[in-house]
Parts: structure tokens; C-alpha cells; sequence
């Protein structure tokens, strides 16, 4: 493969790695302030 | 596709009559397991941040990631089969966690992005050849998938 199309598939994956990233850390986010409420009100 | 059949097996094989049985053939699986990823952590972080212009700007790039791949490629293989022992305990739990799941999902994605992408872009071509903005992309991703793949297994101990 050429550098170029490394280079490309370098960002498409980044971009889908970093879309993926933000949605689990927010569900994630919530999950630990559930947890959180649980244990401390 | 369904994979109960494999935790089911791995629940019951020689594996996990071991790994259930004596507590300190555990342990020591479970230090190698640690030993591992603080090895990836810190390949992963000396490669990256020096991508990033954050660390040991004084050494060319290319040296600090021909030496930290091998240790990421050690790294991975002693987590891999540490990690399958200690999985051989609780199979049936972790296939119903969620947690468990997004760090395969993460490790999977990982091994993809190093051996398909990072690997071959960093090995074969001159890295002032590489474009600066592809470079620091590519370490933002390793960084953000192997911060999660980490952060999720520390997830399973609490869910």
C-alpha cells in the first residue's frame, strides 16, 4: 500500500474510532453517575 | 453470531478447573496480566507522545517506534493468553457483561489499527515523509483506543 492511502486510512479510521470514542464515554459518563447516585444520594 | 458456545466451554475446561481451583497459579497469571499492561501502557504512550512532540523529541521518532512495537507486539501476546486464563474463571459472568464486551470490541479495533495501519505506515516509509497531521492523528487514535480498552477492563471489576 502506498503512503498516501496509509495516510488516508489512517484519518477514516481515526474519525470512526473517535465517533465511536465520544458516544461510549458519554453513555459511559452516565453510567458512573448512576452508580454514583446509587451509592452516595 | 453467538459465542456462548465458547465461554460455555471455556467455563468448564481444564482451563478453568485451574484457574478456579488454586488462587495462587491466579495470582501469578494475574501479575504477568498486570506486567503486560504496564509494557503496552507504556509503549503506547512513549510512541505516541513522542508523535505528539510531547517526549523525547532529542531521539528521530522512527527509533523510539521500532523499539516500542516490539515490546507492544510482547506486550499484547502475554495479555492475550494471561488474559484468556483469567477469563477461564468467570467465563460465563463476562460473556453477560457489557464491559467485558467493550474491551473486546476495543482490542479487536486496536490490533486492527496497529497491524493494518500503524504498523505498516511507521515501518516502511520515512517519517518526515508522512504527513504531520496524519502522524499525530494516528497517535490521538492509539491513544483514545488503548485508553479505553484499559479503562473498560477496569470497568468489568466494577459492574
Amino acid at each position: 500500500m502506498s503512503r498516501q492511502t496509509l495516510e488516508r486510512m489512517t484519518y477514516a479510521f481515526a474519525t470512526g474510532v473517535f465517533l465511536l470514542a465520544t458516544w461510549y464515554w458519554v453513555r459511559q459518563w452516565n453510567s458512573m453517575m448512576e452508580l454514583l447516585e446509587a451509592a452516595y444520594g | 453470531m453467538d459465542v456462548f458456545w465458547f465461554f460455555d466451554w471455556l467455563d468448564t475446561s481444564l482451563l478453568a478447573d485451574i484457574s478456579k481451583a488454586y488462587g495462587g497459579v491466579f495470582a501469578v497469571v494475574q501479575m504477568f496480566h498486570l506486567l503486560g499492561l504496564a509494557l503496552m501502557g507504556g509503549s503506547v504512550l512513549l510512541s505516541d507522545l513522542r508523535f505528539l512532540g510531547v517526549v523525547m523529541t532529542d531521539v528521530p521518532s522512527k527509533v523510539v517506534f521500532d523499539n516500542t512495537q516490539k515490546l507492544f507486539t510482547l506486550a499484547l501476546v502475554v495479555l492475550v493468553l494471561s488474559g484468556i486464563f483469567m477469563a477461564s474463571a468467570v467465563a460465563l459472568k463476562l460473556y453477560y457483561n457489557e464491559a467485558f464486551w467493550a474491551k473486546m470490541a476495543g482490542l479487536g479495533l486496536g490490533i486492527l489499527f496497529v497491524y493494518l495501519i500503524r504498523k505498516p505506515l511507521f515501518t516502511r516509509f520515512d517519517h518526515d515523509s508522512i504527513s504531520p497531521a496524519a502522524v499525530k492523528v494516528a497517535a490521538l487514535c492509539s491513544l483514545t483506543i488503548w485508553f479505553t480498552v484499559a479503562a473498560s477492563g477496569r470497568w468489568i471489576g466494577f459492574s
